[in-house]
């Protein structure tokens, strides 16, 4: 994982937040519709987390069924939050993402990253900031920023092999290497996935949820959109069929030169 | 949902049913585990076989665009809508610097024996200022070659640089070059021919005529939405469209052949005849069929251009690249002689031996720089000079020697020369007269054959019609060296046939006056 430069290295740990989330909801979703074809519901296990206000509830909204499973069958167990001391508490929460972190790889970066969530989830409940920010709008809007910005940054230590790996990167992400801001990569890479990209972010909303719940008063309207809804997935796994294709094309450039 | 999502299932299946039950069929014989099979039947989508894979390329390449791509499956889409090499190239620099001391070494040697050099640089399809260059990518391959044209030019290498009258500017691209494909279209080869004549007749020779370089002596042919190019075979019909196939023949008389020995092939007329392959003006197939090979075919190790009433009776050597292939047929109308060797392929002897050997009038380089392959500059200089080859004495081993071949109604109707074939030494066959005695050819194959093994391992083809016009002092010969290292085992024989080998029978021939030396 390199960079040559501030910008290129945003956009790949923007990119690779995308893909993490696009691949891991993904295959979760086939696993959901498959199921259902054969008579079994599962519960989502995506809910956009990117709209996340704090990390409280990324981790609501991310991997539920881990969560759930960690939850249910560690902090509990454990006592969770129902425990005398706050050392107590502490270390509930600090066991949890420890081994929600070896869950993910036998490598130190996935220690690290779950320790990193570990410790702002801690943060966030001794503070109470989940419930402070339902009570003041503009600072849960602003709370976001950070948020987000914990989740990319620990996109990047996940992605990585090693810590230096990480390290390394994230002070180019942070202009603390003496690579220049912008450079000829960033410009061709930029305008070759815009589309993508802005295509990445506007599916990371709950966009179409909130236009459906905007329509339940107006049945024919919401049928109809479902429908487009419907004719729009097929021709969209038609073109993902088509991507496995040309993945597989790659006819010899006879008269090489 | 899920019935549209299983209709589609069933129809793929349903068309490509046979990239299961094959694979299945080949498990129940036996040939192959449980585990192969069912990785070739998950592997199906790659197969060529699929059904409508070429409409799924065209979806896939539509939506590339769709979504603003510019580079995509190996091809940068340029500013002005044409279609490039991948990205990759516009984005490293390499150094190919080699090259010009590579080729100015050949050019030397070749000076030192008598025989002028002409390095041609061919544009590629991007101008030199690089304007038409998506934004964040260099003009590598043009900076490349300005690094070898420099070299050459300093070293005195008599250098023709044609990219400024081809490429100079992004209108320029457009009209000399193929939108989908890599290559010139002919239009841009026919401005190129006129440029290499214009510069043999100023630099290399004044009594060097370009005698058919007006385009009014030739017919234009276009044919519309035709060709989809190396560059659009990867990224489909609707990436960027599709180009028109146009080709030149010429108006005026001509009888030319067009040698292949690769494919045991006598190409014999007019031009037209020689040198354009109709298959590509009859079959439209945009992703099964290459029509930029309309002129000779496709790139192979040697072909060879006769043309006994060409008026500048010349020998000259072509050393290739793909560009050559329209280039070379134009030219075949103004030399008698046109050997062209494309040194990717040409394992025969070393271009150095070829030109001490055979002594071209005249040798062309010419080259796109896509590419710096080593093989463009490797030409066994070293070596020749070591050996001295050019000046080897040669040694009569046979003289005077007269074969009647009978006609036969059999393929191998063939007599072998009685002189011992020594691996690793160099012989030149040569016959005072050859004649067709008995059915008709356009050609006569010389071959040296390895009998134990029964393979022909080097196979020259003599177009008879040329021999008999005494052209260049009736050059009725073969100049080759033995393997030194064949099979185990190996005997090699000098054989001539009757006819061209593989391609003619029911024909007898005579030979006259037959000699072979040894060179060296």
């Amino acid at each position: 994982m390199t960079a040559n430069s501030v910008a290129m290295a945003w956009l790949g740990a923007i990119a690779y937040t995308l893909q993490i989330y696009f691949d891991f909801s993904g295959y979760s979703d086939m696993a959901i519709g498959l199921g259902r074809m054969l008579g079994f519901r599962f519960l989502e296990n995506f809910d956009y987390p990117y709209i996340s206000r704090t990390i409280t509830e990324f981790w609501r909204r991310w991997h539920i069924s881990l969560g759930t499973w960690f939850r249910d069958y560690v902090y509990f167990p454990m006592g969770g939050s129902r425990v005398d001391r706050k050392a107590r508490l502490v270390l509930n929460l600090m066991v949890v993402w420890c081994l929600t972190g070896i869950w993910h790889g036998a490598n130190w970066t996935f220690i690290v990253w779950g320790l990193i969530y570990g410790v702002v989830i801690v943060f966030e409940k001794l503070l109470d900031i989940p419930k402070k920010l339902e009570k003041a709008p503009t600072l849960s809007a602003l709370y976001r920023i950070p948020t987000l910005l914990l989740v990319v940054v620990g996109w990047v230590l996940f992605r990585s092999d090693t810590i230096a790996g990480a390290l390394q990167y994230l002070r180019t992400m942070f202009g603390l290497t003496g690579a220049p801001l912008i450079d000829d990569t960033f410009i061709f890479t930029a305008r070759e996935y815009i589309v993508y990209l802005a295509f990445g972010i506007i599916c990371s909303l709950p966009i179409l949820k909130g236009v459906r719940k905007l329509l339940t008063s107006r049945s024919f309207l919401l049928e109809g959109v479902n429908s487009l809804g419907y004719v729009l997935q097929f021709l969209l796994f038609v073109v993902s069929f088509s991507f496995l294709v040309m993945n597989a094309h790659n006819p010899f450039i006879y008269f090489n030169f | 949902m899920a019935l549209l999502f299983v209709a589609y299932i069933a129809v793929m299946a349903g068309f490509n049913y046979k990239m299961v039950t094959d694979p299945f069929a080949k498990f129940f014989n036996g040939g192959a585990t449980f585990e192969e099979t069912t990785s070739t039947v998950a592997s199906g989508y790659q197969s060529d076989q699929l059904w409508g894979k070429t409409n799924f390329i065209d979806l896939n390449g539509f939506f590339a665009r769709a979504t603003a791509r510019r580079a995509y499956n190996g091809v940068t889409l340029l500013k002005n809508n044409m279609l490039s090499y991948e990205v990759d190239q516009f984005q490293k620099f390499i150094d190919i610097s080699y090259l010009g001391s590579g080729i100015s070494d050949f050019s030397d040697y070749l000076a030192s024996i008598g025989i002028p050099f002409v390095y041609v640089q061919l544009p590629i399809k991007q101008d030199q200022q690089g304007s038409v260059l998506p934004d964040g990518l260099k003009n590598y391959p043009n900076i490349n070659a300005d690094a070898v044209v420099k070299k050459l030019v300093e070293a005195g290498t008599n250098t023709l640089d044609i990219r400024p009258e081809l490429a100079g500017s992004a209108a320029m691209l457009k009209e000399n070059f193929y939108k989908t494909d890599h290559h010139w279209n002919a239009d841009g080869a026919f401005k190129g021919y006129q440029l290499i004549m214009d510069h043999l007749n100023q630099n290399v020779d004044s009594s060097i005529r370009a005698a058919y370089t007006d385009p009014s002596l030739w017919q234009r042919h276009v044919l519309e939405d035709w060709f989809l190019g190396s560059h659009g075979k990867r990224v489909g019909r609707y990436f960027d469209g599709t180009d028109d196939l146009i080709w030149y023949t010429p108006d005026f008389k001509t009888e030319i052949s067009c040698i292949i020995p690769l494919h045991k092939n006598i190409f014999k007329g007019t031009f037209k005849d020689a040198n354009i392959r109709s298959i590509y003006t009859e079959q439209k197939d945009y992703f099964r069929l290459n029509p930029y090979a309309i002129y000779i075919g496709g790139d192979y190790p040697l072909t060879q251009h006769r043309n006994a009433k060409a008026p500048n009776q010349m020998r000259v050597l072509l050393i290739k690249d793909s560009f050559m292939l329209p280039l070379q047929s134009f030219l075949s109308t103004e030399f008698t002689e046109i050997d062209v060797i494309d040194p990717r392929y040409y394992t025969a002897s070393t271009i150095a031996e070829y030109c001490a050997w055979n002594r071209p009038d005249l040798v062309i380089m010419a080259k796109n720089p896509s590419i710096g392959d080593r093989r463009y500059c490797q030409f066994g200089v070293d070596d020749a000079k070591k050996e001295d080859i050019a000046n080897a004495p040669e040694t009569v081993l046979l003289s005077d020697y007269d074969v009647d071949i009978e006609k036969k109604d059999f393929n191998w109707s063939s007599s072998v020369i009685p002189v011992e074939m020594v691996p690793g030494k160099t012989y030149r066959f040569r016959a005072g007269d050859i004649t067709v005695t008995d059915g008709h050819t356009d050609g006569v194959s010389v071959l040296l054959f390895d009998s134990p093994h029964n393979e022909i391992v080097l196979h020259e083809i003599l177009d008879v019609g040329y021999c008999k016009e005494n052209v260049n002092n009736g050059r009725r010969e073969w100049t080759f060296k033995v393997p030194r290292k064949g099979k185990e085992g190996a005997l090699y024989k000098l054989v001539i046939y009757a006819g061209v080998h593989g391609s003619t029978k029911n024909t007898g021939i005579s030979y006259s006056d037959i000699s072979v030396t040894q060179l060296g």
